[in-house]
């Protein structure tokens, strides 16, 4: 990064990669550059030329809140509203699907380091099942609560920080958060059939379903508080821009 | 002299349209003539002159290009036609309160 990076990061830090931060970045590195090279015309050294050119600027932290809401003012309407919600949506549910699949591959290396035999294989693939239906004394909250909380707190995260323009971020992101609930809770669903295939597949469904009803109802709820946590953390940033 | 601040950021549109309305501009190239032209009366600080300049480009009163200059992107502001009458709008306005504010400070009766 060059003498200017970081106070052009400071100050763009809320505005998301795209047409309008690009362009901004470049206008302030032009100014930056033409403010140092007169500075050192008039005598300056490099170092001060640099100095007084960021302190000529103004304080980062009014700057910040200035482009911000230039931003949010460039945006063309309802349509780019909309287009910024579908990427926060695709982008959290990508982002909680990976945190999901990381955390089941980390402790699928635990449970295989813990119980390995010389010459046993390591395969990426060996680890994520193990890490997903390995021994965990059955135990639901190593096998999934831990890892569900852990990939919805990412996820919430996630998009409230891409949420900068929605009006109401707790519902967006608790939306979000129950469709990746109601997508590994049919996914687990589905396991636990294939796992009972002696039972009728929607029988062994219906018991997975009422047998760890609690376990569901917890995350449900978890999804919401969650969603609403983050949801209002990004409206109390709003109200302080 | 130096002229509170307040007092001077309700002409900086005014400013920014009348030197945009003589040639294209771009960002420190604004800043400069602002401060040369004003006698360093007017000023402003540096970093809010590019949300300033978008808000107007939002308001369709400046549009702007890019041109490569020195293996750099440099942007120009020009004026556009919406821009135009708003600068002499805002020029009349101006002239009307010069006028109202002379005769306050004189204390001159109608």
């Amino acid at each position: 990064m060059n003498w200017m990076g970081e106070f052009i990061s400071q100050v763009l830090v809320d505005v998301p990669a795209g047409g309008y931060r690009t362009r901004t970045e470049k206008e302030l590195e032009d100014h930056l550059e033409c403010q140092r090279r007169a500075l050192m015309d008039a005598g300056r050294t490099e170092a001060e030329a640099q100095a007084e050119a960021l302190r000529l600027m103004g304080e980062p932290e009014r700057l910040k809140k200035e482009y911000l809401a230039a931003w949010k003012r460039s945006l063309p309407g309802r349509l780019a509203a909309l287009r910024l919600l579908l990427r926060a949506w695709v982008g959290g549910l990508a982002v909680m699907a990976g945190t999901h699949f990381l955390i089941y591959w980390v402790m699928g290396s635990v449970w295989q380091l813990a119980t390995s035999l010389p010459g046993d294989p390591r395969k990426p693939w060996i680890l994520l099942i193990r890490g997903t239906i390995g021994n965990w004394n059955n135990s639901l909250f190593w096998r999934h609560l831990l890892p569900f909380a852990l990939a919805l707190a990412a996820g919430a995260l996630y998009m409230s920080r891409r949420l900068q323009t929605s009006r109401r971020p707790a519902v967006v992101i608790s939306a979000a958060l129950c469709v990746h609930w109601a997508y590994i809770t049919a996914f687990n669903a589905w396991w636990s059939a294939i796992d009972n295939h002696h039972r009728p597949f929607w029988e062994a469904v219906s018991r997975y379903l009422i047998y760890n009803a609690w376990y569901h109802c917890f995350t449900f709820a978890l999804c919401i508080l969650l969603g609403g946590a983050f949801g209002r953390k990004r409206e109390e940033r709003h109200k302080l821009a | 002299m130096k002229v509170d601040k307040e007092l001077s950021k309700g002409s900086h549109e005014l400013i920014l349209l009348k030197l945009l309305s003589r040639k294209d501009m771009y960002g420190y190239q604004l800043i400069q003539e602002m401060a040369l032209l004003s006698e360093d009366v007017f000023r402003m600080s540096q970093g809010s002159l590019y949300p300033f300049l978008h808000a107007l480009e939002d308001r369709g009163l400046i549009d702007s290009y890019a041109q490569a200059e020195n293996g750099r992107e440099r942007r120009y502001y020009r004026l556009t036609t919406a821009g135009r009458r708003a600068l002499e709008d805002k020029e009349e306005q101006w002239a009307v309160y010069v006028r109202a504010m002379g005769r306050i400070l004189r204390g001159e009766t109608t």
